[in-house]
């Protein structure tokens, strides 16, 4: 772990990512009790105004407060993304292990679904989807997200499960009578962490991009405020063409950064996993090799004076 | 010095050689594979293959890599199950519905590679003490534990404490090695099958290794099959020793008989091969020197005659024939039809001067 | 001592000289910098079998890739010569100074290398003919293709090959097939030097032998020399002329090969000498040495070999002992030093302050 938080890229990833959890735990309670705003509350004093004192990041066409929409709209993107990103993860761990494991049949048929999955148009899907239960809440809309995005994923771990049946080590352990369900989940998941730690967030992002842009087209929840739902307001309310940044860049920026989040807390696990080592052993050899070379030559012409 | 090798395994068994325990009988074991040339053929991996396991003794199958020697391992812990044949434990032949855990119970293996037959992510205590809970489930967390440690005494490595919370990566080749054993007399069984166990070892350890198997079949009366190419190993552990070519059993015979007198022409071929500091040659072995040059038989190809034939310095018309069963000659079989009784007078002089080469090297 | 330029003077027969080499495993900072050969002096003469045996981490390989310059970061030579003499009596080239170039002209035509695995010697979408033809014609410009078809063919039979196996991939090839046809196109320009790094360590015992009578076979008659690194003291004692035995990226002894065989002064030789179970003398029970193989990164202080000596003194954890000349073995050891000697502990431990 304090391997993991020396690593920089992993730690700015994780700051950003703690930050906004906190924004979606505490937002709600924030924004009524702190900054006694509601958030759906229109101030007819302020309709599309730029940032000032009163609103800090301004209002929106029909005046409501930017600032509170965003930090109330955290909650909603991020439960849509981290469950899209669990039931993902799950079912690609369990479909991903199995498949692999036992192989033969079972593995056959498996990767026959994966494919037909991962040859579905995805997000076209869930555009039919959601046209089709008018109302979903951002709950269905992150289950759907959830069942869309797990093939992938399943694939890369059936792959890797492969590799591991093939050490001894599971051989061993089937020859002392371990039973096959713990082996897959006591001894053969745990090597699987980085697959899976990489293919959550990927899940999570993913879950995030998608709901938004659901929303934008029109198909997110009503009800719910969604960083989605905000800048699909924004589009309608012809923020964009006005230039009232003030409406759409937040909520942008915000989902940007998860993604921007998510994005080095995986290449700072990949860095810790393999470490990219050989480029800087290198350059030292070489280094070490030219001073080598000037001081033999050195002491070569010193030598015969 | 070598008197006490055959001495009784235990106290109160007079015989040194127990009853049989695990035994392969007319074992044939055949693989889907694929040629150079990508067509479907059939490896034929194990022929007809019998070896019998017997409690308090060690066997070694010697091969090179291609033998069958690692599949007949596999045939015995049914990993493999044998397409034709049977394995038995204790005379009760095992079959599709054997179960596995109490099999496992009394048969374990020990693994060639002790950096990939231990799980990394976990520690020693996880690793022998899982195996101890699997087959005693009722033990407390603290009897486990003392198991556990009882293990790591056993395979002498003290201070157990020192050892029981570290993981496979803080410790070295052999004491690894030290640890599948320990896996594998957690469940107190009554077969070993011991996969080439000190080939990745480094030199100067792996006589410990072997000496530690020695020891556990002495005291607990455990029935080890040792596999191996080096022929010198088995000879210093084993009992009796089972030489397999090309995917038959060429020779079996005591150890002692088969190292000093090898009759088969490739037993003489493996022995004579074998570096042996103690033996100082001066320039090749004649014998072999052209005729043996060539590469062992392809286990997938059919061969009239005997599947040696190719590389044999005494190949006869007979030979090209008809396969030969394995002979019996003195307390050895082989299976080369130099040792038939309705043999002719000319094998009868190759026989002679066979033998009598090999002594003298 | 890195100071000090190329003495001139050596001995006719001397063909590679290697002088106080130190190979060093660079880590991330200065501080973890792994020393995997220290002090190496090691000598080849012409037409002799030199073996270098050694177990993991003995720092054998290290030397071999240092001293053939095949060696890749993070290895370098951070001290040292490794002189090689290319007529006799002549001055020598410092392989370690001497540029990438003039290397190239050593590599095949003076000095080849026969690695343990052939296929990464060999490349596997070339055909056996190119890759001799490569070599032959790198050495010698002016041959013709008909030239090489006859050299590659005589070459291949040398080792025991059918001159067919020239239309071949390696891969198409057995794996002791695949090693005796490195050798034969190690053996393509004339070297004076093979250095073979476990050649025979991926075949099987039969092969091996084959391998190994060949070798034999084809040096007595080009009278080539050889160093032979392995793991397998038993092989060398049958063939080596000299064994040099690497213990902690340390030559710990230096003999005869008969020395090495009947009468090992150093106790790790020793121990490593009775490490091999026979196939003709008495049955009887063995010991390895205790203990594991040092890690280089933690070597003990003193001998690198006393935790798992059973002669170790005192002095021995205390002074790192000199390679010193005894009656017919070179070896590094107090205890041997003392016996021969009538030098004692304190001497030592006087002349180490």
């Amino acid at each position: 772990m304090r391997r993991l938080l020396k690593n920089r890229k992993f730690a700015v990833g994780m700051i950003i990512s703690i930050v906004f959890l906190v924004i979606a735990l505490l937002g709600p309670w924030f924004v009524s009790s702190v900054m006694q705003v509601d958030p759906r509350g229109i101030d007819y004093d302020a309709i599309s105004a730029p940032p000032s004192p009163q609103h800090l990041l301004g209002t929106n066409h029909v005046g409501q407060d930017v600032l509170a929409q965003l930090i109330i709209g955290a909650r909603g993107s991020v439960t849509v993304g981290l469950l899209s990103g669990i039931i993902a993860t799950v079912i690609a761990v369990l479909v991903g292990t199995t498949a692999g494991y036992l192989g033969g049949i079972p593995d056959r048929a498996i990767n026959a679904v994966v494919n037909v999955l991962m040859t579905l148009p995805g997000f076209a899907l869930l555009f039919i989807i959601a046209g089709y239960v008018q109302e979903a809440g951002i709950l269905l809309i992150a289950v759907v997200i959830g069942l869309l995005e797990w093939p992938g994923g399943a694939r890369s771990i059936r792959a890797q499960t492969m590799s591991l049946r093939n050490r001894d080590f599971t051989s061993a352990l089937r020859t002392v009578g371990e039973s096959t369900p713990r082996i897959i989940a006591v001894e053969v998941v745990p090597h699987l962490g980085g697959v899976i730690s990489s293919m959550f967030l990927k899940a999570v992002v993913a879950g995030i991009f998608m709901e938004a842009s659901l929303a934008f087209l029109g198909l997110g929840s009503t009800s719910e405020i969604t960083w989605g739902t905000m800048v699909s307001q924004a589009q309608t309310g012809g923020a964009i063409l006005r230039g009232h940044w003030w409406f759409f860049l937040p909520p942008g920026l915000a989902i940007a950064l998860i993604g921007f989040a998510t994005a080095m807390i995986n290449f700072g696990l990949d860095e810790i996993t393999n470490p990219q080592l050989n480029a800087r052993l290198n350059a030292r050899t070489r280094q070490f090799n030219r001073e080598q070379r000037r001081r033999r030559a050195l002491a070569e012409a010193g030598g015969p004076a | 010095m070598s008197v006490d090798r055959t001495a009784p395994a235990a106290p109160d068994q007079a015989d040194a050689a127990g009853p049989s325990v695990l035994r392969a009988e007319h074992v044939s074991v055949v693989f889907d594979g694929k040629d150079n040339s990508g067509r479907k053929v059939e490896i034929h991996a194990c022929r007809d293959v019998d070896v019998d396991l017997r409690r308090g003794e060690i066997v070694a199958l010697v091969g090179e890599s291609g033998s069958g020697k690692s599949t007949l391992a596999r045939a015995f812990s049914l990993v493999h199950p044998p397409s034709a044949g049977q394995i038995l434990l204790d005379g009760e032949p095992l079959g599709r519905r054997t179960r596995r855990r109490p099999f496992y119970k009394r048969v374990q293996l020990i693994y060639q590679d002790p950096f990939a037959s231990l799980n990394s992510l976990k520690s020693i205590r996880h690793i022998l003490g899982r195996v101890v809970k699997i087959h005693t489930p009722r033990l407390s967390r603290r009897a486990v534990e003392a198991r556990t440690l009882e293990l790591l005494e056993l395979v002498s490595l003290t201070p157990a404490e020192d050892y029981i919370d570290r993981f496979p990566s803080s410790l070295s080749g052999g004491q690894r090695q030290r640890i599948s054993i320990a896996r594998a007399l957690a469940v107190d069984p009554d077969v070993l099958l011991a996969d080439e166990p000190t080939s990745m070892l480094d030199v100067s350890i792996r006589l410990d290794v072997l000496n530690l198997l020695d020891e556990i079949r002495r005291e607990r009366g455990v029935a080890v099959l040792y596999i191996t190419h080096d022929i010198a190993s088995a000879r210093y552990i084993s009992d009796r020793m089972a030489v397999m070519y090309s995917g038959e059993l060429v020779e079996t015979g005591p150890t002692e008989d088969v190292v000093a007198h090898p009759k088969h022409p490739y037993t003489r071929l493996l022995v004579e091969s074998a570096p042996d500091p103690s033996r100082r040659r001066d320039g090749a072995s004649a014998e072999f020197e052209e005729t043996s040059l060539g590469e062992p038989a392809d286990p997938a190809q059919e061969i009239a005659g005997c599947r040696f034939q190719a590389r044999c310095p005494f190949v006869m018309a007979r030979c090209r024939r008809e396969a030969p069963p394995l002979l019996t000659t003195g307390d050895q079989h082989a299976r080369c039809w130099l040792f038939a009784d309705d043999a002719d007078d000319t094998t009868d002089t190759i026989r002679a001067t066979g033998a009598h080469t090999s002594k003298e090297s | 001592m890195s100071t000090t330029p190329t003495p001139p003077s050596t001995a006719e027969d001397v063909l590679l000289e290697i002088r106080d080499l130190d190979v060093l495993y660079l880590g991330t900072e200065d501080s973890s910098n792994v020393k995997a050969c220290s002090d190496i002096n090691l000598s080849v003469r012409r037409g002799e079998i030199l073996g270098i045996a050694g177990e993991s981490a003995s720092g054998k390989s290290t030397l071999l890739n240092a001293m053939t310059r095949l060696q890749q970061a993070p290895a370098v030579t951070s001290r040292g010569h490794v002189i090689f003499h290319e007529h006799p009596g002549a001055t020598g080239v410092d392989l370690v100074d001497c540029d990438d170039r003039a290397m190239q002209r050593f590599r095949w035509s003076d000095i080849s290398i026969v690695m343990q695995s052939a296929m990464a010697c060999l490349n596997p979408v070339i055909r056996l003919r190119d890759q001799f033809f490569d070599v032959l014609r790198a050495h010698d410009r002016s041959l013709g293709r008909a030239r090489l078809q006859d050299r590659s063919t005589e070459l291949l039979q040398m080792v025991g090959i059918m001159p067919d196996a020239l239309n071949k991939y390696p891969h198409e090839l057995s794996g002791g097939m695949r090693q005796r046809a490195l050798i034969a196109l190690s053996l393509a320009c004339d070297p004076d030097l093979i250095v073979m790094d476990e050649p025979t360590t991926a075949v099987d015992v039969v092969m091996q032998r084959q391998i190994l009578n060949q070798i034999l076979r084809l040096q007595q008659e080009l009278g080539f020399a050889v160093v032979f690194v392995t793991h397998d003291l038993s092989l060398l004692l049958e063939m080596a002329d000299r064994i040099a035995i690497m213990y902690g990226g340390r030559i710990v002894e230096v003999a005869d090969g008969s020395t090495i065989s009947e009468n090992p002064q150093h106790p790790y030789t020793r121990g490593l000498r009775e490490a091999f179970p026979s196939l003709v003398s008495e049955r009887g029970k063995r010991h390895g040495i205790p203990g594991s193989p040092p890690d280089l990164r933690r070597l003990p202080s003193g001998c690198a070999f006393n935790p798992r000596c059973a002669e170790a003194i005192e002095l021995c954890s205390q002074v790192r002992p000199e390679l010193t000349a005894l009656s017919d073995s070179v070896a590094a050891c107090h205890v041997r030093r003392i016996e021969a000697d009538d030098t004692d502990a304190r001497t030592i431990l006087e002349e180490a302050r």
